[in-house]
């Protein structure tokens, strides 16, 4: 090969670089920036993040593993779990972002990284790295997320026209309806934890969107035999926890568990359970509430003899004697209870125990007993004239009114208390025709009933006078009431944490002239059946009846579920004490059960 | 009792008072049917017995030991009619008497610290016992929303 003079003057080509910037890396190093929206390394708020596990669920690569991080425990409503990122399989797609529901997620703008340890691969988002806050890029913004924010809307009666009657104010979803809210859920399950019966939530409303509503139904009666109740009436803490409503509406959990368990009108003909053969076993259960016939269905489905007591003509407890039919509809409890009977629970209405059959009979004749008697009995306002005629208790009207009686409650009414079954008494009463007040000794705030109930109140005329204390119902001349007499008070806050407390304010006293006062502070439990000695063995902790795991109480073989044992007192969590305790029950009875068997095989 | 009491016989009458309430809680616990009542008169009878003993030796330090602590008067029970004592006294019946009876006692210690404004030592005394009653109340009536207004 001959040299040319090109070949010879090429290396002094170089020459001209000299005095320029060089386009290699430059140490230090200097980043170059990236684009706004570049999407690098995340970040993870791991305060904000909920651990609802959605960016793993999407995540096309399995590159994100949720995983314990020492410091976050879970809790109702948070996994605990955080994100763990894999970036050997990482796209950098931005779809976990896209789920993210709360959006603590985001890509940021670091793009280098130089490690010669193979598990730096791994990164846990906020965890690490916490600097990389600085330098968000990819975020989750509501408009271009792929969550659905907004809840399809129920539609209801007009409330001009509710208080004219008890016809059910919720009318329910249509078909489209459902399935378009259906598949608003994000599947993560986040809402079971906050469910006190563990609902397969994410589950039915999947076969809900999947139009598969048998299968709905038959995933809501694995651990719910009173499913289109708490359809109607539950006070759906999952939807309290719903990782959409972070930042949208929550999934309208309720309302679909209504709607599937709605598409059925005779239960027997579809559900088919499987029911062991009867193994000779009696449990006799005292109520007949929701924890009584939770109780109750599980056990027949187990092979037991299982009969109900209850003292009212009509099971159902306060749901039958409390819930005002335009919540829930008393051909609703009957299709329930209808199908329950055809299982094998045997009902024996109009029987109280205590009176009808001793407490004692009920122990001797059955191999086991759960007690579910609720919260029935009410507290006193404690003020002078609460026993004049056209002064009464809440719990006495709702229960006439729901067992078709009558109450004569004339024009002007007040309501005192702050609780559902406030918020009920003053409904019922709207639409007896009377004025209805509510008087509350705290804020409006601190009401503990539903927030959707009290506007619905408010919506049917009733009115709300808050921080007034109860002082005296004043009697008419004929005897009867003529007003009540009521204080207004301050707040005084809580030093541990609680609802401020009302204080009464001095001379600050007020009169509302009124037919009838209906009292509504509360409900106790009434132990008043059970034998002394009986009642000497059975541990009460802070008001409750102490019960272990399984339900069972300090007596051997006594259960016990509802409000008497949880501190919730709503539905769904006797329901859950129902669905534990049959459990418990068949725990208990086992090695009865085994020595029965024993015994057979021996003949 | 005239201003020239003594010491001792201040101590004798709140011995008394205590000894009188003891007795109360004591029987009404015994008699009761509802569990819960029955809890809060034995934590009552027991408060009381504690008294007593601690007035018996003297150690006022007993009842100075919640000296910066605050108690709100809810008042909650002021309005409220008297609880006849009787064998069917239940809870909210349980934390209406006791809080009343509370509240009465301290009414009548503050009442005889006033009448013995030039004896400061008996004075001090009465009211050191006023604000120990005050307090009891001041725990009923806590503990009475904290149970009876749960959900109200």
């Amino acid at each position: 090969m001959s040299a040319t003079i090109k070949n010879v003057l090429s290396p002094f080509s170089a020459l001209k670089y000299l005095g320029k910037k060089p386009h290699t890396v430059r140490y230090p190093k200097e980043s170059k920036p990236t684009a706004e929206r570049y999407r690098g390394f995340h970040y993870n708020d791991v305060e904000t993040c909920i651990g609802c596990g959605n960016c793993a669920n999407i995540c096309q690569n399995e590159a994100i593993d949720m995983v314990k991080v020492p410091g976050i425990e879970p809790k109702v409503g948070d996994s605990g779990l955080r994100p763990r990122i894999d970036y050997g399989r990482c796209c950098w797609c931005g779809l976990c972002v896209d789920v993210c529901p709360t959006g603590s997620l985001a890509l940021t703008q670091e793009y280098t990284h130089v490690s010669d340890d193979p598990e730096d691969f791994l990164l846990l988002p906020g965890v690490e790295h916490p600097e990389y806050k600085e330098k968000l890029s990819y975020v989750s913004e509501k408009g271009y997320n792929l969550l659905d924010w907004d809840r399809v809307p129920m539609r209801e009666l007009d409330p001009k026209e509710r208080v004219k009657s008890f016809a059910e104010v919720v009318l329910g979803y249509m078909e489209e309806e459902a399935r378009t809210e259906a598949n608003r859920c994000a599947g993560c399950g986040i809402c079971v934890s906050a469910c006190p019966d563990h609902m397969h939530i994410p589950e039915y409303i999947r076969a809900i969107a999947e139009a598969d509503d048998l299968q709905s139904l038959k995933i809501i009666y694995d651990n719910n035999p009173l499913g289109e109740m708490c359809g109607k009436v539950c006070t759906r803490r999952c939807e309290g926890v719903c990782v959409i409503g972070h930042r949208g509406e929550p999934v309208a959990i309720r309302w679909l568990k209504r709607f599937a368990t709605e598409q059925f009108d005779d239960y027997s003909k579809v559900l088919n359970p499987e029911i062991r053969p009867k193994n000779g076993l009696k449990v006799g259960i005292i109520g007949g509430g929701p924890a009584g016939l939770t109780a109750g269905y599980y056990l027949v489905l187990k092979g037991y003899d299982v009969d109900i007591y209850e003292a009212l003509p009509k099971a159902g407890g306060m749901t039958m004697a409390g819930i005002p039919k335009y919540r829930f509809p008393e051909e609703s409890l009957d299709k329930q209870l209808r199908y329950m009977e055809g299982v094998g629970v045997k009902i024996i209405t109009n029987t109280r125990v205590g009176k009808d059959i001793s407490f004692e009979e009920i122990i001797k004749n059955y191999d086991a007993a759960f007690m579910g008697i609720g919260f029935h009995k009410p507290y006193l306002l404690g003020i002078p004239g609460e026993d004049l005629p056209g002064s009464i208790q809440a719990v006495t009207f709702l229960r006439e009114i729901n067992f078709g009686k009558k109450v004569d409650i004339k024009k002007r009414v007040v309501v005192i208390g702050g609780g559902d079954v406030a918020i009920d008494a003053a409904r019922v009463s709207r639409r007896l025709g009377a004025e209805v007040t509510i008087l509350y000794r705290r804020r409006m705030q601190d009401m503990p009933a539903d927030e959707e109930e009290i506007n619905g109140a408010i919506e049917e005329g009733v009115i709300l006078v808050t921080q007034g204390i109860p002082l005296e119902v004043i009697a008419g001349e004929n005897g009867r009431v003529k007003a009540i007499k009521y204080g207004m008070a301050e707040m005084i806050p809580d030093p541990k944490g609680g609802r401020p407390r009302p204080r009464l304010i001095e001379g600050d006293e007020r009169i509302l002239e009124v037919d009838t006062v209906i009292a509504a502070i509360g409900q106790q439990a009434d132990y008043s059946f059970i034998p002394e000695e009986i009642m000497n063995q059975l541990e009460i902790e802070r008001g409750r009846l102490k019960v272990d795991q399984w339900q069972q109480t300090t007596v051997p073989g006594l259960f016990a579920g509802g409000d008497t044992v949880n501190r919730t007192a709503d539905a769904i969590s006797a329901i859950a004490d129902g669905l534990r305790a049959a459990d418990g029950i068949d725990r208990y009875l086992t090695p009865k059960l085994a020595k029965q068997k024993m015994d057979l095989d021996k003949n | 009792m005239n201003q020239s009491v003594s010491i001792s016989d201040v101590m004798k009458y709140a011995i008394q008072q205590e000894i009188e309430s003891a007795e109360l809680y004591h029987g009404l616990k015994e008699h009761t049917n509802d569990p819960r009542a029955r809890e809060i008169f034995t934590q009552l009878e027991e408060m009381e017995i504690d008294h007593r003993k601690a007035l018996e030796d003297f150690n006022l330090a007993a009842f100075t030991q919640h000296p910066e602590e605050e108690y709100v008067d809810f008042r909650l029970t002021d309005y409220m009619v008297d609880v006849p004592i009787s064998k069917k006294i239940d809870f909210q019946q349980a934390l209406i008497l006791a809080a009343k009876r509370e509240d009465k006692t301290r009414q009548l210690y503050e009442n005889m610290a006033n009448r013995m404004a030039s004896d400061v030592k008996s004075r001090d005394l009465f009211l050191t016992l006023a604000k120990e009653e005050g307090r009891h109340k001041h725990i009923l009536e806590d503990l009475y929303d904290r149970t009876i207004h749960e959900k109200s």
